[in-house]
């Protein structure tokens, strides 16, 4: 796989920002679900992206945990969206969001169970089978924790790289997140974690409310997280990483810095190799 | 299929909030209802409630956020109120599809628009917010009449305060969109403008 670099979730309000400093970043992800619709503005908008970035599209709501089956609709816009923007890849989440008709409107995740795992698998068989590009999945931050685990979220990636030849997506500040609310090691975690299929990382800042991390990609990059990813990049040198920010947009220069900051540690592991 | 019958237990937990005082009463009778063995009734009951409600307070802050950003002068009008009405609207009415965050603006500004205690003022920038939501979304045609408030004159550079009638039509087969603003009869003069939604 090409190393592609690093760059950021693009923000339609950055787009100007963005082509006075185009050579600021290598790559970009773009939320898919935000082009699946025929609306001129962002249909425009996303030629002019594709014509000068490779875009990597990161969709929201495949369901793939879901027991529920896929829907069908929303698979194959997706996969017309990938097809027409040739990406090395695409991404969606180790989630639930709708089930029994009812529509979460974000993450929920799912148990780590054999059944679980065999749903999983299923559904990325299909998404990926038909969009013909390969597929990675993204591990969450989670409020809740659900009983009857049957093997640790590491086990349960590693499972799903290996029967469906998926990638992996690692969000670091989903794991330092739940590390924090729920008590165990990140370092720990990132030891068990399949690392070498990882094609992406995501990192981003969020914000304590009631004595809870919340991942709400409103702030810097915390410090723990950066270390976090230097000790990543140690380990293995993943070939794209990504910033998030979804709130509290802050003026295009602090991402670019957080964006450098991110290539030099990037950088470093290469030259170190 | 326990895992289905998991989900969909956990999903009526997570979006209402009256399924959660039912559940924090009686767990295991809840659980029952899916159909989950005892042993998986159990486990489940086990899901501190505090967890859930983290869990379901975050989901409706998410989309109070979304539906803020859609309805940003409505919101900066009311405001603590708009927050104050969306828990309550939010309470029972899920989010649906791709473009969830447009219905539920769509949603909750028909919610507003209901409430009795509505000021006018209030109204006439919700009306025009609503619309402009709706004109995002798949209908071809949206339209809505405005009343003669000084902020509607201003924000469609009107030449005096009037009754206007307000249209969206989508055009090609990109959603763009031409937007029309026809003043009501008994008026002095017309005004016809066409621009892209992007720029509205």
């Amino acid at each position: 796989m090409p190393a592609l670099g690093v760059g950021f979730s693009f923000r339609p309000a950055y787009l100007a920002d963005l082509f006075l400093r185009p050579h600021s970043m290598d790559v970009l992800e773009v939320i898919a679900d935000h082009y699946l619709e025929n609306i001129a503005d962002r249909q425009e908008q996303l030629e002019l992206l594709c014509a000068h970035y490779t875009l990597l599209p990161h969709s929201l709501n495949l369901s793939l945990g879901g027991a529920d089956t896929l829907d069908r609709s929303y698979v194959r816009r997706l996969c017309r969206l990938v097809q027409r923007l040739r990406p090395p890849w695409f991404s969606d989440h180790l989630a639930f969001t709708r089930a029994g008709g009812l529509e979460l409107g974000h993450l929920a995740p799912v148990p780590l169970t054999k059944e679980a795992l065999d749903v999983v698998c299923q559904h990325i068989h299909e998404v990926q089978d038909r969009a013909e590009t390969l597929f990675i999945l993204e591990n969450i931050s989670t409020h809740v924790i659900l009983p009857g685990a049957e093997m640790t979220e590491a086990d349960f990636l590693a499972e799903v790289v290996e029967r469906t030849a998926c990638g992996l997506l690692l969000d670091l500040t989903n794991v330092y997140t739940n590390a924090m609310n729920h008590g165990f090691s990140a370092d720990a975690y990132l030891q068990e974690y399949p690392l070498e299929h990882t094609m992406q990382i995501h990192i981003a800042g969020g914000e304590w409310s009631r004595g809870t991390l919340n991942d709400t990609h409103s702030a810097p990059v915390p410090k723990e997280v950066w270390r976090l990813l230097e000790y990543t990049l140690k380990r293995y040198r993943v070939p794209a990483i990504i910033l998030e920010r979804d709130e509290n947009l802050p003026p295009f220069e602090s991402i670019v810095e957080e964006t450098e900051m991110a290539r030099s540690l990037w950088g470093c592991h290469a030259a170190s190799e | 299929m326990p895992l289905q019958n998991e989900q969909r237990l956990l999903a009526l937990l997570y979006t209402s909030a009256s399924a959660r005082v039912e559940y924090a009463r009686q767990p295991q009778e809840f659980c029952k209802r899916f159909h989950l063995s005892p042993q998986a009734c159990a486990a489940m009951a086990a899901i501190p409630n505090s967890s859930i409600e983290n869990y379901a307070r975050s989901l409706i802050a998410k989309r109070l956020n979304e539906v803020t950003k859609l309805l940003p002068m409505t919101a900066q009008s009311m405001g603590e109120a708009f927050r104050e009405a969306f828990y309550a609207y939010s309470k029972e009415v899920p989010t649906r599809g791709v473009d969830r965050h447009l219905r539920d603006a769509t949603a909750f500004a028909k919610f507003l628009a209901a409430r009795k205690e509505s000021a006018k003022a209030e109204v006439s920038v919700l009306r025009l917010e609503a619309a402009r939501v709706s004109a995002r979304g798949s209908s071809p045609l949206v339209v809505c009449m405005l009343p003669p408030t000084e902020w509607i004159t201003k924000e469609l550079k009107l030449r005096k305060p009037e009754w206007v009638v307000l249209a969206y039509l989508r055009v090609g087969r990109y959603r763009r969109w031409s937007r029309m603003v026809i003043p009501l009869p008994n008026t002095s003069h017309s005004t016809e403008t066409s621009k892209s939604l992007a720029g509205d």
